[in-house]
């Protein structure tokens, strides 16, 4: 019995592996150079700790994923700096803030982070808009 | 000249695991007294500070202390010793992982992703610590002939938590996430089978009290024990992409988690049956307190398991994604579930003492699953009713209707005050007793 279950777990493991290795081979749009630089950024404030990309994150602060379209660099510069009642003052110099702002610009352009957008199947499953 | 006396170093991990709950359930209570209350704590502890504090010392918690209570127990049925020093460098750098951790976080040093939001170096002490653990849970295994399932759940979990721990760390390697939808794909992927593995390891270790309460070793070892193994860990490996709904990947990330996730149907139902009908056959009286533990644990898997499953069908999900739902159901497990069943593992290893557990230790169990329920239900409505804003765009702003949740964040504020009190009657007594009580030795 315990030889069959050590090949049942071989298996999983291998299709495990499989699928990872698949999802590393899919294609990768909306490439830019800054992406990763901004990404750093974001990490290095903690926004995550209150906003959410994607509907994922803190839930202190609103979904930041298209944030880019409210007013562009400015508004975000206007933002950070300034703060809220419930949102610190950074300091970031000029280059983080533009790294961010790409950072922000690339995820909007990725796709469509607002659920009441999207349309849903009978099965129960939803296709994006 | 007399010899210096070491303490053991698993107990002292539980320990320093329940002093991290402690401090994991303070942080937590502010923070949330910070949501209700705008500037609250602004100055010294805002919430930027008060939320990774919160979630990786309850995440320390609940992964030291399966570590550590998963070793006492392959000691207990190996009846051998691992070398010292795997056990004490373990020790060493878990202390200095956690001490770091700390430090960097009160100077508002972060760098990390949720969970791990500390600085990428302190990544290093910590997988070496997942690793020593590996290491000596190897050891044990050789002299293991027939191990039951919860054996495998055991060994299973912690390969999982070293894999999703690098996983989790692939965005330090260039190249790889450097566009946003596989950068947020790979994040919650090591995200959501990160809480598996640790499932895993804790179900397991639930199980193992399970059997030593009832004498029954039988529903550990039967095929079917084993198809609901494999059954989680089928879950475990592909139903994360319930995290990711609405991100633009392929499509059959979406499908394939959708499925996989509705297998979960079987495992409520048959958990339920099985352990309700262990239960009710035998109740020892000495180990009352771990048992209620262990019941409690298992009504909050039912009414969670619950949950997830409805948000698993991303039709309902785009209600509850990005809102406290998410959270109602993460604080029900890891609170719930989790913390429950470790908790009542504790207790259970205590046994040999006969414990006896005061009137206040019992006023704190209820005060405790009071808060919690409270909690629960309060993030629950609170998210449904954010859900049906998010689905009526233009409905009102995002202020406006933070403003309107005031009262749901005060009630959350209170109730995780009452559970603190819950918390703290049961874990400095515990903590005192795990202290002195002497562990079955080998
Ligand atoms: C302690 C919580 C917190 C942190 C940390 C935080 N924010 Fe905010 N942020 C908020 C809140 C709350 C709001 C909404 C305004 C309000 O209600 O005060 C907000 C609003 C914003 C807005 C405007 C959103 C809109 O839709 O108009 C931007 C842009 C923003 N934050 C960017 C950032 C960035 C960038 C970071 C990291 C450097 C960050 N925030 C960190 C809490 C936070």
């Amino acid at each position: 019995m315990i030889s069959s279950y050590r090949l049942v777990l071989l298996v999983l493991a291998a299709l495990f592996l499989a699928y990872t290795a698949w999802l590393l081979t899919l294609p990768t749009p909306y490439y830019n150079e800054n992406f990763v630089r901004g990404r750093r950024v974001w990490q290095k404030y903690n926004c995550q700790a209150c906003h959410q990309l994607y509907g994922l994150g803190g839930f202190l602060g609103p979904d930041l994923t298209h944030v880019v379209r409210k007013g562009g660099k400015p508004y975000l510069k206007a933002m950070v700096e300034t703060g809220s009642p419930n949102m610190p003052v950074f300091k970031m110099n000029d280059t983080e803030l533009s790294d961010l702002f790409l950072f922000l610009r690339g995820m909007d352009s990725s796709g469509c982070a607002d659920p009441s957008r999207f349309l849903t199947t009978p099965d129960g499953n939803i296709t994006p808009p | 000249m007399k010899k210096l006396k070491f303490p053991d170093p698993d107990r002292l991990q539980v320990s320093l695991a329940i002093v991290l709950l402690i401090c994991g359930v303070f942080f937590g209570v502010m923070a949330s007294h910070s949501y209700s209350a705008p500037g609250f704590w602004k100055s010294w502890l805002g919430f930027i500070k008060l939320r990774p504090l919160h979630v990786s010392s309850v995440v320390f918690w609940i992964l030291l202390s399966a570590q550590a209570l998963v070793n006492i127990a392959l000691k207990n049925i190996t009846q051998r010793k691992i070398p010292a020093w795997i056990n004490w460098s373990r020790i060493v750098l878990i202390f200095i992982g956690i001490i770091s951790i700390f430090i960097c976080y009160f100077n508002l040093q972060f760098g990390g992703r949720e969970y791990w939001e500390f600085p990428a170096w302190i990544a290093i002490p910590l997988l070496l610590v997942w690793l020593l653990q590996l290491a000596g849970m190897l050891f044990h295994l050789r002299h293991i002939p027939s191990p039951p399932v919860y054996i495998w759940m055991w060994y299973t979990g912690c390969t999982f938590l070293v894999f999703t721990f690098l996983e989790n760390y692939l965005w330090l390697v260039p190249g790889i996430q450097n566009t946003p939808v596989r950068d947020l794909m790979f994040q919650w992927k090591s995200a959501g089978s990160l809480v598996g593995s640790w499932n895993q390891m804790i179900y397991g270790l639930g199980m193992y009290a399970m059997v030593q309460i009832t004498g029954n070793t039988k529903p550990a070892s039967s095929p079917l024990a084993f198809s609901m193994y494999f059954l989680g860990l089928v879950n475990l490996m592909f139903n994360w992409g319930h995290h990711i709904y609405i991100l633009p990947s392929h499509g059959a990330v979406r499908t394939i988690s959708y499925v996989v996730s509705m297998t979960e149907w079987i495992i409520l139902l048959r958990l339920f049956y099985l352990w309700l009908k262990e239960f009710k056959r035998k109740r020892p009286e000495a180990v009352g307190m771990a048992l209620q533990f262990l019941m409690a644990a298992d009504r909050w898997v039912l009414i969670n398991l619950l949950l997830a499953l409805l948000m698993s069908v991303p039709a309902l999900n785009l209600y509850t994604h990005g809102t406290q739902v998410t959270l109602a159901h993460s604080m029900g497990t890891t609170i719930g579930i989790n913390t429950m069943l470790l908790l009542g593992i504790i207790c259970q290893f205590m046994v040999p003492m006969q414990m006896q557990y005061g009137r206040w230790f019992r006023a704190g169990f209820r005060l405790l699953q009071a808060g919690l329920i409270i909690f629960w239900a309060i993030l629950l409505l609170s998210g449904i009713s954010r859900g049906y804003w998010q689905m009526q765009p233009g409905i009102s702003s995002f202020q406006s209707m933070m403003l309107q949740h005031t009262m749901y964040f005060r009630i959350m504020a209170w109730s995780g005050s009452l559970m603190m009190s819950g918390f703290y009657l049961i874990l400095f007594p515990l903590l005192m007793k795990w202290l002195k009580n002497k562990l079955p030795t080998v």
